[in-house]
């Protein structure tokens, strides 16, 4: 640790301190636990303040350039802020997809006018972005999707379905892949499009999950007349940004479940506990024990594992293979996890909702049936051994 | 706030691993432990190897100068394991860093110290009784005149047949451990047929010993004795991840190269996946493994956890791969003429060196309070 960093911190620390709204103090539960923003987000009081003296410093996007708006922090000084902000256990002043995914997209591959168009807007949190990747024939073979965009003058004219689309009934923007040329191999035909979600043509419809509630929505595009300036690097290559995102995506899933893992031990602890009649300081039985360690050392070692990849990156690459074994990794742990939560708390976990079920035992139940989903979306974990397998065992297609 | 550990090599430890490569490459082929076994009174492993080895002042490259080594982290030392376990290498390592754990800990016997960095002296640690409880309980040990009466049976000694030196552990009166040196000579050691191949023995000895044979150390024995043995339980898992490493890449390379209806048998996806699987998790136990030898350079306070982290996470993967590793090689994986099996073998005598997956496991557990 330098003394520019250790200096740093005190800085930060203090600043935090000042700054920190103490309504929101203690609060945080995770890295996409807080405001989503966007042009109909409500925030409330404490939120609002958090998010405009958070920017009066850059820190809702700590490492992008300052010209847009970013804090302009090394990988070292972000981190640094991101465990002061977990000391206090703040949530995040901003959250959502342009701060993960296409903000670090955008500064790689946007042109000017774009970046200055579109990151202050992610910065500041006033524009909710949407992902629009996955369509009913196109999941785990993603280059097979179909949405139509043809070039008319200086707009293209967008037709088609996308699906699995986080959040879209509360977004502004959306960034999608769409076909535009036909007739090409299918990974040659396809360009990384900027769509206005108020543009006409547009609509949406949510989609219900096995845990009763889910952010995901269907989108339907039918002639949406889209500027041509919105196309993000050039016609027809637009799987290289494509992979590249996918990336920034699996660092984003594995990080937020590393963030929720790291209350595992205490959290089954006390299910263990409480279900056995166990006290404090006595020992559990020896199944439960170690089938709780083994979640607990595990997560230990991910937290390591995340730690190694974030100190071997270079500062501003894209991410590589590498954040496969995260992706995977993560939603496995994940899913262990909840298996176990629910061993635990056996019949206690079985309610849906209300009396004689409390709140732990519900939640449970309803993060045990979301996790089922952690190793299908955002590449499903076959998809993730695939990229294992392939790009970085070299082993043959 | 705890400081995040440093988790990525310096470029003196690439060097130092590249180097540790060349020698290996060299004389040190994991075939010659075929040739060890079959023998007939061969020590198990090769004593110019180990004098080159204390030739280039690795044995205590992370003493500190003061303690006559060249102040590198142990990182480095523990990358230099894995390097060796991935040629099985039976040379006496994991007992010089344990004994150099307790020496450099000692009040009494600092000038073993320096002959076992300079591989003039090679010394066994026998503590091990029942399973893999730490704490002796037969071996006991009482004052007698102005010296010690020490008498009982250690078993599964690595390194012990041939170690100039033994330390052993025994319990007193009151039930506290203390550590005696004696030369290995004055014991009855009677040398064990491992499936592994390693040198060790079980001893058995009833000692009246000088004052002057029992190590004592600044801290007391039994913070010790608890020190060394986390340290040594880090070093072994950095060998299995080496050996972990191994059997990957030979597994690759098979996948690539054997043709079965007419492809590579490595264009299949049931076998890509079982090969990724096995990636995923010598990567996880890679970084827990780094992050307990960062943990020792950092002095953290959780040694003892990340040292059974490291353990338990090695042993499950050395066995998963090795086991994967066979498999995947199909018939020639079984033959003996094939090196992948002293793989598996190897992961079997590691194992149950101080302390398998379940015993880690439950030591992390009652270390958290649980």
């Amino acid at each position: 640790m330098t003394a520019a960093l250790e200096a740093f911190r005190t800085e930060v620390r203090g600043w935090l301190e000042a700054n920190a709204p103490h309504g929101l103090r203690g609060t945080r539960m995770g890295r996409f636990d807080g405001y989503w923003g966007g042009r109909r987000g409500k925030p409330t009081a404490d939120e609002a303040v958090w998010l405009e003296r958070m920017l009066t410093r850059g820190f809702t996007a700590p490492m992008w350039p300052k010209e847009y708006g970013g804090g302009g922090l090394s990988k070292d000084e972000a981190q640094v802020l991101d465990q002061e902000l977990i000391r206090l256990a703040m949530p995040p002043a901003a959250v959502g997809f342009g701060l993960t995914m296409l903000g670090p997209t955008l500064l790689h591959f946007g042109n000017a006018e774009q970046k200055a168009e579109h990151l202050p807007a992610i910065v500041d949190n006033r524009i909710r972005w949407s992902q629009g990747y996955s369509e009913p024939g196109a999941g785990s073979d993603l280059a097979a999707l179909q949405m139509k965009a043809v070039q008319d003058g200086d707009e293209f004219v967008v037709t088609g379905q996308k699906i699995w689309t986080s959040h879209a009934d509360k977004s502004d923007w959306i960034f999608c892949l769409v076909r535009t040329d036909p007739s090409a191999k299918k990974q040659q035909g396809i360009s990384f499009l900027l769509i206005d979600l108020k543009s006409r043509g547009v609509s949406s419809r949510p989609i219900s999950l096995i845990s009763g509630s889910s952010p995901f929505c269907e989108v339907f595009m039918d002639e949406v007349r889209v500027p041509a300036r919105n196309l993000v690097g050039k016609l027809n290559e637009g799987w290289t940004i494509a992979k590249a995102l996918l990336g920034f995506e699996r660092t984003m899933i594995g990080d937020a479940i590393g963030g929720q893992m790291a209350q595992a031990e205490s959290l089954l602890l006390a299910s263990a506990r409480e279900q056995y009649g166990v006290a404090e300081g006595e020992p559990l039985d020896a199944l439960s024990r170690d089938a709780i360690a083994r979640i607990a050392m595990d997560e230990r070692a991910f937290g390591l594992v995340r730690e190694r990849i974030r100190q071997t990156a270079e500062s501003g690459k894209t991410p590589g293979p590498e954040s496969s074994i995260t992706k995977a990794y993560g939603a496995d742990l994940k899913q262990r996890r909840y298996e176990l939560a629910m061993r635990l708390l056996g019949p206690e976990a079985v309610g849906w909702e209300g009396a004689p079920f409390d709140q732990t035992g519900l939640d449970t139940g309803r993060e045990w049936l979301r996790a089922r989903a952690n190793s299908i979306e955002g590449g499903s974990s076959e998809i993730q051994l695939n990229v294992i397998a392939q790009h970085v065992l070299g082993l043959p297609k | 706030m705890t400081q995040p550990l440093k988790l990525v090599p310096s470029e003196d430890q690439v060097t130092l691993c590249k180097q540790a490569q060349g020698l290996l490459t060299q004389q040190a082929p994991v075939a010659r432990l075929r040739h060890y076994r079959d023998t007939a009174g061969h020590p198990g492993s090769d004593a110019g190897l180990w004098g080159k080895i204390a030739g280039l002042g690795w044995i205590h490259l992370h003493l500190t100068e003061e303690e006559g080594g060249a102040g590198l982290p142990f990182a480095d030392l523990c990358a230099l394991q894995e390097q060796f376990g991935k040629v099985l290498a039976p040379e006496p390592w994991l007992s010089a860093i344990w004994a150099t754990e307790l020496l450099r800990r000692s009040s009494s016997h600092r000038r073993l110290l320096a002959g076992i960095s300079e591989g003039l002296h090679t010394v066994a640690i026998a503590w091990q009784e029942h399973r893999y409880e730490r704490t002796p309980k037969t071996t006991s040990c009482r004052k007698a005149g102005a010296g010690w009466h020490l008498s009982g049976t250690k078993r599964h000694v690595l390194d012990a047949p041939d170690a100039a030196y033994t330390l052993i552990t025994a319990v007193d009166g009151d039930g506290a451990v203390r550590l005696f040196c004696v030369e290995t000579a004055t014991l009855k050691a009677t040398r064990e047929q491992r499936m592994d191949g390693r040198p060790a023995a079980t001893l058995t000895f009833a000692l009246e010993l000088p004052a002057t044979a029992e190590v004592t150390f600044y801290e007391g024995a039994e913070l010790a004795w608890s020190q060394a043995c986390d340290v040594a339980a880090i070093a072994v898992s950095a060998q299995m991840v080496g050996a972990a490493q191994a059997a990957l890449d030979m597994t690759v390379e098979y996948l690539k190269i054997r043709q079965q209806f007419g492809v590579a048998i490595g264009t299949f996806q049931a076998l890509q996946h079982r090969a990724a699987k096995m990636f995923i998790e010598l990567e996880l136990t890679r970084s827990a493994v780094i992050g307990a030898a960062a943990a020792v350079d950092a002095g953290s306070d959780e040694l003892a956890r990340y040292a059974s982290l490291a353990k338990a996470r090695a042993c499950e993967t050395l066995s998963l791969l090795a086991h994967e590793a066979i498999q995947l090689h199909g018939g020639i994986g079984v033959t003996d003429e094939h090196d992948i099996g002293l793989y598996l073998k190897r992961w079997r005598g590691d194992d149950a060196l101080l302390g398998d997956a379940s015993w880690h496991r439950q030591r992390w557990a009652e270390l958290g309070g649980y």
